[in-house]
């Protein structure tokens, strides 16, 4: 079963699209990696799945149940950007009334992770750190113990050495209980740790979506002489091309640096970038890895 | 939604929204006591001067205690209890102001609507679920406080100056049924203000600008419409066989020509019964006798609930094709 399956799927908002035309298959048990410039519309798609909002075109599924349905809230859990918590509650009242709220709740899971984290039950969730509260939404996330989990920009708000501790937690997650996560961020050498699947997203529209090692396979970033860009145009499939004097670097779709041009693998970061730089590059789903213009 | 579906929904809405579940009952409770206490000090002084009589319509006339300085006294014209009943009347408005309206429209505007959407409740649960308990707690609290409040007029009227009529607006309306009705009716435009416009301040005004007419055309068209229907008609004498004043509500009188037609207007003569005489007319009157009262009020009230469960109805509609847009 998929973790997420979109087809046509549109969201507008009064004359604009937030979403739109999006089809996407992402399988299960992977950590996605959902990336894009601001606006992109990776908040309303995360909406969109965790039945927040409704689409205004298309269809959408999680876990093969429609988003907001009984079958998917069972089973979703999402963490908004905005870190929704009630802030003045006590973390006690609040984990307190999740667990009133939830058919599944792990009391165990919340209570050593939150005393792992040193935050105190009678402490109120408004003087909280936002990290603090961060990790809270997501303690409270991952009590129920979803089967799919979509975090929306989730690790903003925390220090470096609370993210990698988020991101372990994460994998071990995946690891031990076969969870999917959705992981939206702008921090890409971030989601490049914990990824296996990669979404770009730009104007709303999916520009980038497979795993992430088909993606680093079929990429190189190419080195070579700036008035030689023309002529590889007709070798590879060029991504975008940057000139810096007599120098230029490409990247590109192949698995092999034609003659004259350098290769190496490019990193999750590189091949991100360069995508979002030509948003009309895309990889179309259903078709294998290939570039339309 | 199942028993355990709301047992667990007021668990949780008790958690999120303890101080207001504790407040709206204090609001209703606190003056509902003041008005009992008031109330049992009058009930004493006229125990103890014997005055208890006197609470009659007309009762000035009707001994010599009623004629006493005590109840002199204690009859003395004051606008208080006008001014009590007024207050008493604005409290539901207030709870569906100041409690009702931030009770959803906060969580809209705080975005911690989320967090309930994303443990495993739906929009409409959650409405329900968190709307449902407060309505309930403000109705019986406010039925209480509307008890009180009937039962302190019943005394307090006798000093605010006006005669004493069980069917003027202010009996009318101070009684547990229209308190608890119009709390009804308050907090579900407050709930359907709260989700239309998702936010504290602009939902308050259009909570005023919504309840607002709804009072005026309760008190100016609703009230004397309802009292228009199911009228008891009987023919009358110019002084005789006339339905109690005090005690019964008279919507019209008029004359009769023998062949049955209605005489728009009573004769400009100074002997009315010699002229009714002597054209054969016969007098009318369409009146609500006093046992009437109480169903006009359940069909008062019963529209109020009505408006309130469309208020809800189209809340629920609402948030179902704007979930969080």
């Amino acid at each position: 079963m998929n973790a997420i399956e979109t087809r046509g799927l549109g969201k507008r908002y009064r004359r604009t699209w937030a979403v739109r035309d999006c089809d996407l298959t992402v399988p299960a048990g992977q950590v996605t990696a959902l990336a894009g410039p601001n606006g992109a519309g990776k908040t309303t798609l995360l909406r969109i799945l965790a039945g927040l909002t409704a689409p205004t075109a298309g269809t959408a599924t999680v876990l093969g149940a429609a988003p907001g349905s009984p079958q998917a809230r069972a089973t979703v859990s999402a963490i908004d950007q905005t870190v929704p918590l009630y802030r003045h509650l006590r973390v006690a009242g609040q984990l307190a009334a999740a667990r009133a709220l939830n058919d599944q709740w792990d009391t165990e899971l919340a209570v050593q992770r939150l005393s792992a984290l040193g935050i105190a039950t009678s402490a109120r969730v408004g003087k909280l750190s936002g990290g603090q509260q961060a990790q809270l939404a997501l303690t409270m996330a991952l009590a129920r113990r979803p089967r799919l989990l979509l975090l929306d920009e989730p690790l903003a708000s925390l220090d470096p050495l609370a993210r990698q501790d988020v991101l372990g937690w994460l994998m071990t997650c995946v690891a031990e209980d076969g969870l999917s996560v959705v992981f939206s961020s702008h921090i890409i050498a971030e989601l490049e740790q914990i990824a296996s699947y990669l979404v770009v997203l730009s104007a709303g529209r999916i520009q980038m979506a497979a795993t992430v090692d088909s993606l680093l396979d079929t990429h190189l970033a190419l080195t070579g002489p700036a008035d030689g860009v023309d002529d590889l145009y007709h070798q590879v499939e060029i991504v975008t091309a940057q000139r810096a004097g007599r120098q230029a670097l490409v990247l590109a779709r192949t698995g092999a640096a034609p003659p004259g041009w350098a290769g190496r693998p490019v990193t999750m970061e590189e091949l991100v970038l360069g995508y979002l730089r030509e948003p009309a590059a895309r990889v179309v789903p259903g078709l294998g890895v290939k570039i339309v213009r | 939604m199942t028993a355990m579906t709301v047992q667990r929904m007021t668990r949780a809405t008790w958690y999120k929204h303890r101080f207001s579940m504790v407040g709206i009952p204090a609001v209703f409770l606190l003056p509902a006591l003041a008005l009992f206490a008031d109330s049992v000090v009058q009930r004493h002084y006229l125990s103890v001067h014997h005055l208890n009589g006197c609470l009659v319509a007309n009762a000035d006339t009707g001994g010599s205690s009623c004629m006493s300085g005590a109840w002199v006294s204690f009859t003395q014209p004051s606008p208080a209890p006008n001014v009590i009943a007024v207050a008493i009347l604005a409290l539901p408005v207030l709870a569906g102001l100041f409690a009702g309206v931030p009770w959803v429209a906060r969580e809209f505007e705080s975005g911690a609507f989320r967090f309930t959407w994303t443990q495993g409740t739906s929009p409409r649960r959650w409405l329900l679920g968190t709307f449902g308990p407060l309505v309930l707690l403000a109705a019986v609290t406010a039925g209480i406080y509307g008890a009180a409040a009937y039962w302190w007029y019943q005394i307090a009227q006798w000093q605010d100056g006006t005669s004493i009529w069980s069917w003027r607006s202010s009996s009318f309306e101070l009684t547990p049924l229209s308190i608890a009705g119009w709390t009804v009716l308050a907090m579900a435009l407050a709930l359907l203000c709260g989700v239309l416009i998702r936010r504290v301040l602009p939902a308050m005004i259009a909570f005023i600008v919504t309840l607002g007419p709804c009072v005026y055309l309760s008190q100016t068209w609703l009230r004397p419409w309802l009292f228009g229907i199911g009228t008891t008609v009987r023919q009358v004498g110019t002084s005789a066989g006339w339905p109690s004043g005090t005690t019964t509500y008279t919507v019209q009188t008029w004359l009769q020509t023998p062949g049955g037609q209605r005489v728009s207007s009573w004769p400009a003569v100074s002997n009315v019964s010699a002229w009714l005489a002597q054209h054969h007319d016969t007098s009318w009157v369409a009146y609500q006798p006093h046992n009437h009262l109480i169903w006009l009020e359940l069909a008062r009230n019963g529209i109020l609930i009505t408006a309130a469960a469309f208020a809800v109805l189209a809340s629920v509609w609402w948030l179902r094709i704007h979930p969080a847009d």
